[in-house]
């Protein structure tokens, strides 16, 4: 069945994690720039990575006929020293025009700490005056529900933000009616611990789906995490008993439906099967 | 015999059959909550009774991960309980905290932090 993986962190996985998505009937992979697990030491480093989201990734893609699409921003765990996050800002103008680049993304709050909200401002300015979506993440366990509270403030007090050009991540049952009544879109991310299984996250398309601003992915990563997710919850909403039709709205347009307000996103809801 | 079997109870056969890796009488899948998910809830309840056990055995009852989770398990009686739950073991403050906090998040928010 076709599906998009619209976040994952393939800098981090085998390529054969890039056939199994292409075997499993991914169409394309939507790659976040986000944290690589240690705190870099310099700009360059992070000139480095977003190189590799831009230029690499998309040719590794490009070998199991999969597209493969990027956001670049500083994530919210190296925003603390904000003089360096300002200089990594200082990047984001030049890499968001190539060609793979759909927006601004992932920032967010990680410990929803003063800098963390700064430079989470900061990079919204850049999104807004470059016409740009934003990808927000959401912090871990204890620190998303409040965080993202945080997050829809700040959004939705920017006159600039228009809610249908941003996806908030991550959401789990205590934060996903806050950002879809608030008419942003919602992600819904399967990690086998630490975020929202198969079947909650079917819990949750049942009761919000209807609002066509929602997706899930693996956002898979060098941590637990799964890239075959997606073709698992789509397995999940098989048993509860949804039709063809309404899986494909969930794992292939709807992620179309957003990603296609960028035009260098080129797939489109009617492409084949 | 199993064809005799009312939906629910071949289903729950068959998911006993594979578990045994045999083949039983196939039937069509239910899309009941109770006969998808009972034994996978039964699981992580004697997981969950375990565990308690275990963090009893050795005397940690006093970790506040512990005793938040104590705490979270009285979102059960609500009726959103996932929310409840949720809820229960997050950071209800509002306001930015002045540095961010070293490490990962532990799961359960520690109000002295």
């Amino acid at each position: 069945m076709r599906y998009i993986e619209p976040h994952a962190h393939m800098v981090t996985r085998t390529t054969n994690d890039y056939q199994s998505l292409a075997m499993a009937g991914c169409k394309a992979v939507c790659e976040p720039a986000f944290w690589a697990g240690f705190d870099r030491s310099t700009v360059g480093g992070f000139r480095d990575y977003f190189m590799q989201l831009t230029e690499y990734e998309p040719r590794r893609a490009e070998k199991f006929f999969l597209k493969h699409y990027s956001w670049i921003c500083i994530n919210p765990k190296e925003a603390e020293d904000i003089g360096f996050a300002r200089e990594v800002i200082a990047l984001i103008p030049e890499f968001l025009q190539k060609s793979n680049v759909l927006g601004v993304g992932e920032i967010g709050l990680n410990k929803n700490s003063v800098n963390e909200v700064k430079i989470f401002q900061e990079q919204v300015e850049i999104a807004v005056k470059h016409d740009q979506l934003i990808l927000v993440h959401t912090p871990h366990l204890e620190d998303k529900l409040k965080g993202t509270k945080l997050i829809l403030e700040m959004l939705q007090s920017h006159s600039g933000v228009r809610p249908e050009r941003v996806l908030i991540d991550h959401v789990e049952e205590h934060t996903v009616r806050m950002v879809v009544d608030a008419g942003f879109w919602a992600g819904i991310t399967l990690y086998p611990e630490s975020k929202c299984t198969p079947p909650r996250a079917v819990d949750m398309l049942e009761q919000y789906g209807s609002t066509d601003r929602i997706w899930m992915n693996s956002a898979c990563d060098w941590g637990v995490s799964d890239p075959m997710a997606l073709p698992k919850a789509i397995m999940e909403l098989r048993k509860r008993g949804f039709d063809d039709a309404a899986i494909d709205r969930f794992v292939y347009r709807n992620p179309v439906r957003f990603l296609g307000q960028c035009p260098k996103f080129d797939l489109t809801e009617s492409d084949a099967v | 015999m199993y064809k005799d079997m009312n939906r629910a109870d071949a289903n729950a056969a068959l998911d006993w059959g594979i578990g045994c890796g045999k083949i039983f009488y196939m039937n069509t899948p239910s899309h009941h909550p109770v006969d998808l998910y009972f034994m996978d809830a039964r699981s992580k309840l004697i997981d969950i009774a375990a565990f308690m056990d275990r963090v009893q055995r050795s005397g940690e009852t006093d970790d506040y991960r512990y005793q938040m989770f104590l705490k979270a398990l009285q979102g059960l009686d609500s009726t959103n309980r996932a929310e409840a739950v949720l809820g229960i073991l997050s950071d209800m403050t509002a306001d930015p905290t002045q540095v961010a906090t070293p490490g990962p998040a532990s799961g359960a928010w520690k109000e002295e932090a």
